[in-house]
């Protein structure tokens, strides 16, 4: 067996021990049971089609509910930065990549091992919450939502857990070096927070120099879509909020977020994918190289 | 089938203190070499060097002719490798372990699983292979390191300190098992700090104190080469008194215990010149012996010179 798939299958063997694995397993059933509830508990019915939608926290329908508050997009970097910090760590900690690497397997094959793998888990998991999403739309309407949907469900979930691989890979190259996954998790954190306040204050010095008095009344809108723009140069947020602009771009190309419909703002998304999927790949690419540089060099 | 490892003057500092410091030696196929020195002398270092798990600032590591970490990291997998810490993933069990591992050494998918439990069965933990990692004990886990080195066909076999934390029994049968590889013609390197592990075990030993062999031959040849040196142990209710003096006679390697001291001497004789002088400085002596060194006080001597 090649060694790359033989780590990964060891790596896969780990990943479903894992007590988070079945958490995650029953977050993705909940958008049924909740259904269920809401159907058969609350007699209450939702008539939106593609609610599926807000479940993944692709789309937000302007309501407060739990759904539009509690969905995989919205605790999704969390679980990235969870299977991040403990991707390297727990096996530079554990003695297992010694056992692994005195065995022929280079450092590089060794990586892309467990990232394909978590990736795999991941994309699995977010997929079968699209599918239980989709399912829970039947539910809720008591018939079948347009088909063309489930493929979309399915793939943009799964896309999830792809756009979460910045995240996680740059949890990991902290956990691998501090050989403990908290501190991958934590400072992963504090870095994604970090960034994400540099583009908040970077978006609000902008509006301030350039927006005339019209604009200030409309700041709430103004820094929402300045804010998605500036979102292109953070891959941690552009991976996690990709899937969501591709929905958009399947459903006739333009954002229909309640807060600029209601200004009559329209939103093209098409190139903000285009570079929420830039963002990502660079990202991707820039974290591996990170990831792979921080394990070479660490003495095991 | 390549027939010998030559590690070639290799160093290694960790943030500035010297872990291994141009250490050459060579693991031959059918031979044992015992790496023998005190702990923190470099040991597991230079066996994670030979592995390709620490790099070495200096020097390299060939398998035969070919530098096992550019060109030879598939040819590692002819060598085997037991850690010193009975470490592991907690979630495994040992049966799927060392299934796994068997995978990674390049063993068929079917004959895997038949490898992992013979492997086990071999260190007596077979009937451990549905338990967890972390349930086991220290020594159980040792026992399933040690066997997940046997899973695939090696050509030589990288053993660090290997009888830490077993009982004598097992001590007694990975001895066994050690001698076994070497008449099946694998080439072997046993570390320990404790020299009588090593003893009708090993056909060379070579001795390291911090990171540089200070010998390197046979366990007679040490033998011959640290002989001579004895112990006084003189019984006083003064000991701290007593140690003063015999350190103004030049002594350096002194001990004070519980109504004695301990004084290590280059040769018998000089013991009565020790009392003459305590008795002289008015310490009362209320007995004392000498003795000739055994062969680990014979070793301790000789890398307690080097540090």
């Amino acid at each position: 067996m090649n060694p790359v798939i033989a780590v990964a299958r060891m790596e896969l063997a780990r990943e479903v021990r894992k007590r988070s694995f079945y958490f995650l397993l029953l977050l993705a059933v909940l958008p049924v049971i909740s259904s269920l509830i809401l159907r058969y508990g609350m007699d209450r019915t939702v008539s939106d089609p593609s609610f599926w939608a807000v479940v993944m926290g692709f789309k937000t329908t302007g309501q407060v509910s739990f759904q539009e508050i509690v969905n995989l997009g919205t605790f999704m970097w969390l679980i990235a930065l969870l299977y991040g910090g403990d991707l390297l760590a727990s096996d530079l900690s554990d003695g297992t990549a010694r056992l692994i690497l005195a065995r022929g397997v280079r450092r590089i094959e060794y990586l892309a091992a467990k990232v394909l793998t978590v990736t795999l888990v991941l994309s699995l998991i977010s997929a079968s919450t699209g599918l239980a999403a989709f399912l829970s739309n039947a539910i809720l309407m008591g018939s079948i939502p347009p088909l063309e949907d489930l493929p979309l469900a399915i793939g943009l979930g799964a896309l999830l857990g792809v756009g979460a691989l910045p995240l996680l890979l740059l949890a990991a190259a902290i956990g691998a070096m501090a050989r403990k996954p908290l501190h991958g998790i934590v400072l992963g954190f504090v870095a994604h927070l970090a960034l994400s306040t540099a583009i908040l204050i970077y978006v609000g010095l902008r509006i301030t120099a350039t927006a005339s008095p019209e604009d200030i009344a409309n700041i709430n809108t103004l820094f929402a879509v300045e804010q998605m723009k500036a979102m292109a140069y953070d891959p941690y947020q552009a991976g996690l909020t990709l899937p969501s602009l591709l929905y958009w771009v399947a459903n006739g190309g333009v954002i229909r977020d309640p807060l600029l419909t209601s200004q009559g703002i329209t939103l093209d998304a098409t190139p903000l994918a285009g570079a929420y999927a830039l963002s990502t790949l660079i990202g991707i690419a820039l974290h591996i190289a990170f990831t792979a540089y921080i394990l070479e060099r660490t003495d095991l | 089938m390549p027939s010998k490892i030559v590690v070639e003057g290799v160093s290694k500092r960790y943030k500035g203190a010297v872990a291994v410091d141009g250490l050459s030696l060579e693991i031959a196929r059918g031979k044992v070499l015992g790496l023998l020195g005190p702990n923190g002398a470099g040991k597991t270092t230079t066996i994670k060097i030979i592995l390709g798990l620490v790099k070495p600032d200096k020097g390299r590591v060939l398998l035969d002719d070919i530098d096992l970490h550019r060109e030879g990291v598939r040819m590692k997998r002819l060598i085997g490798y037991t850690p010193e810490v009975p470490e592991g993933p907690a979630w495994a069990t040992p049966c799927r372990l060392l299934e796994d591992l068997a995978l990674i050494d390049g063993v068929p998918q079917g004959e895997a699983r038949l490898r992992a439990r013979r492997a086990l069965a071999e260190l007596g933990v077979e009937e451990l292979c549905l338990r967890r990692m972390g349930k086991l004990s220290k020594g159980q886990r040792k026992r399933v390191l040690i066997a997940q080195a046997l899973v695939a066909e090696r050509e030589f076999m990288l053993m660090d300190e290997p009888f830490t934390g077993l009982d004598p029994e097992w001590v007694a049968r990975v001895r066994e098992l050690v001698l076994d590889l070497r008449r099946r013609g694998v080439g072997v390197l046993v570390s320990s700090h404790i020299l009588r592990e090593l003893q009708d075990l090993v056909d060379e030993v070579a001795v390291i104190a911090r990171g540089k062999a200070i010998f390197h031959g046979s366990i007679e040849e040490l033998a011959r080469k640290v002989a001579g040196g004895a112990v006084l142990l003189v019984r006083t209710p003064r000991p701290a008194e007593a140690a003063r003096v015999v350190e103004e006679m030049g002594y350096k390697d002194v001990q004070v215990l519980a109504q004695a001291i301990r004084v290590r001497l280059e040769s018998e004789d000089e013991a009565q010149a020790i009392i003459a002088r305590l008795m002289e400085r008015g310490i009362g002596v209320r007995g004392f012996e000498t003795r000739g060194y055994d062969l680990e006080e014979a070793y301790l001597r000789l890398v307690g010179a080097r540090r």
